[in-house]
């Protein structure tokens, strides 16, 4: 009779235990950063848990032949529960699952095959919104330090932090360029392109009381608006196409339709986004503000290279660096783009003292990657345009951070010198 | 209410907990990677369900259905996992690596 009340004790102390662990691999399924660590959640402890809950039902059961089988379930659990998270954690991998940015090195490298993430983009984009503080981190894949931008040396991009690039087509005579540079970089990285264009139909159309005969007009206007949008759009998705089938590299068409917010979250997930700069939506040229590389690098899904020449070859870099919050991490999201990894970089800082401290901050990252960095003297904000176009002029790539989500006083500086900036280099990239 | 009854009530309570994160883990994702881990402990869950069931009804058939679950999870796993591993590279999207 006792035994059979130690054996009740002992399964309810079983019982509580393991449900408890199964409470909190709960949590750690909905906690954790990336697929690899809610694997660990979810199947250490819930092994742990569930073989627990079993082997005290059995206990409970008060029989023999209930122990017995709570014994053999918790048994069998111990034997199948690590075969099928090691096989669910390889096809995690190969299929290219997105690994948690705070990860220092992915060991499996090289080791297995690994394909293009599989996140379907709609679901997971989140309105951009401004941020205070420093950008968050959008890479998907864990940094590769030192040794291997040596080996991949001679390539435009890195292959392991380009997976994904998509061209915004928008038509304008910049546009070829800019698909150029797009093919360039896929092939240099194999990562899979995306010609996306996106129009919004209801643009400019206003359902609101007009006089006698206006509402005909007004759709009749947006009717032809809409269709010649279409034509352009078209256009520009053929020609993708063409050079797609031209070059051999295997490009995505894609078009979308409606708000701004939808084209946004079509870019979303994608490592890369090229634009043709100076350019709005519908290819008319556009003020700064208003091009889609501001419009894309504002959404903060990632790097925008904003291309106004196709160049020969990539070899010197500028970041430009002043003092504001974003400014901070511009080495570490450069780093983490994976983009001309054999290209000299010089840091320059944008104003005195702040700026200075930051570059200097940024040329030890930098170096620390084993990057060639050199330090420029500043450039101070009250210089003229020219002095900075002057500056500017030997470099093929200019890295800055997009400013415009702020506004205030320094906005008016600060979009001085992204214009001259713009306009000197054949190649913007957006941070 | 004897005390395994109690214990076994309590215990579902933070299985349910359990189930909630693993539910929305399932609906949310984001990666197919994702569901297919949240789906692996849901069969975990269900074994628990299945032992707590057995132990408030007072019914030990209910133990083997736990161990029935358990088989089950296990080959839906490796299932997924070889699903996971063979549609990754098909798309268009994949065609560029490897």
């Amino acid at each position: 009779m006792t035994l059979l009340l130690l054996a009740e004790v002992l399964g309810a102390a079983l019982l509580v235990t393991g449900s408890l662990i199964i409470g909190i691999s709960g949590i750690g399924l909905v906690r954790l950063g990336d697929p690899f660590m809610r694997m660990h959640a979810a199947t250490k402890s819930g092994v742990v848990g569930a073989g627990l809950v079993m082997l005290g039902a059995g206990l409970a059961s008060g029989t023999v032949g209930g122990a017995l089988t709570g014994m053999a379930g918790m048994v069998f659990l111990f034997f199948t529960a690590p075969v099928a998270s090691h096989v669910l954690g390889r096809a995690a991998y190969i299929a290219g699952a997105p690994i948690t940015p705070s990860t220092v090195q992915d060991a499996l490298a090289g080791v297995l095959p690994r394909n293009v993430h599989d996140i379907d983009p709609a679901r997971t984009v989140r309105r951009p919104r401004n941020r205070q503080g420093a950008a968050k981190e959008t890479t998907m894949t864990a940094v590769q330090i030192r040794s291997d931008y040596a080996q991949s040396t001679g390539l435009m991009a890195d292959p392991r932090a380009v997976r994904r690039i998509t061209a915004w087509l928008v038509g304008g005579e910049r546009q070829g360029e800019a698909l150029g540079v797009a093919f360039d970089l896929a092939r240099a990285s194999g990562a899979a392109l995306t010609g996306l264009s996106a129009i919004d139909p209801d643009a400019g159309y206003r359902r609101e009381p007009v006089p006698a005969g206006g509402i005909y007009w007004a759709a009749r206007l947006a009717g032809r608006r809409r269709q010649q949008m279409r034509t352009q759009a078209a256009e520009a998705l053929a020609d993708f196409e063409r050079i797609s089938a031209e070059t051999g590299i295997a490009g995505k068409a894609r078009h979308e339709e409606g708000p701004l917010d939808k084209a946004l979250v079509a870019l979303a997930g994608c490592d890369l986004v090229v634009t043709p700069a100076g350019t709005d939506r519908l290819g008319a040229p556009a003020a700064y503000r208003d091009e889609v590389a501001a419009l894309a690098a504002s959404a903060r899904t990632g790097p925008v290279l904003r291309v106004s020449r196709r160049p020969i070859s990539v070899s010197r870099v500028a970041l430009l660096v002043d003092n504001s919050s974003h400014a901070q991490t511009l080495a570490q999201t450069f780093l983490h783009s994976g983009l001309y990894p054999h290209a000299e970089v010089t840091v320059i800082p944008l104003g005195q003292q702040a700026a200075e401290r930051l570059a200097q901050e940024q040329v030890e990252l930098l170096e620390a990657h084993g990057r060639r960095v050199l330090l420029a003297p500043p450039i101070g904000l009250s210089e003229d345009a020219k002095v900075m176009q002057e500056r500017l002029q030997p470099f093929d790539l200019i890295a800055m951070t997009t400013l415009s989500d702020r506004v205030g006083w320094f906005s008016q500086i600060r979009e001085s010198a992204h214009e001259t900036a713009a306009d000197t280099a054949s190649l913007t990239l957006l941070l | 209410m004897s005390v395994l009854e109690l214990a076994a009530t309590a215990s579902a309570v933070f299985v349910g907990i359990g189930l909630s994160g693993v539910i929305w883990r399932l609906l949310r994702g984001p990666s197919s990677a994702d569901r297919a881990i949240a789906l692996d402990m849901l069969g975990l869950i269900g074994i628990a369900f299945a032992a707590l069931v057995a132990v408030i009804v007072g019914h030990t058939g209910f133990i083997d259905v736990a161990l029935g679950i358990a088989i089950i999870a296990f080959l839906t796993a490796v299932a997924l996992a070889g699903l996971l591993e063979r549609t990754s590279g098909n798309g268009p999207a994949g065609e560029g690596k490897q």
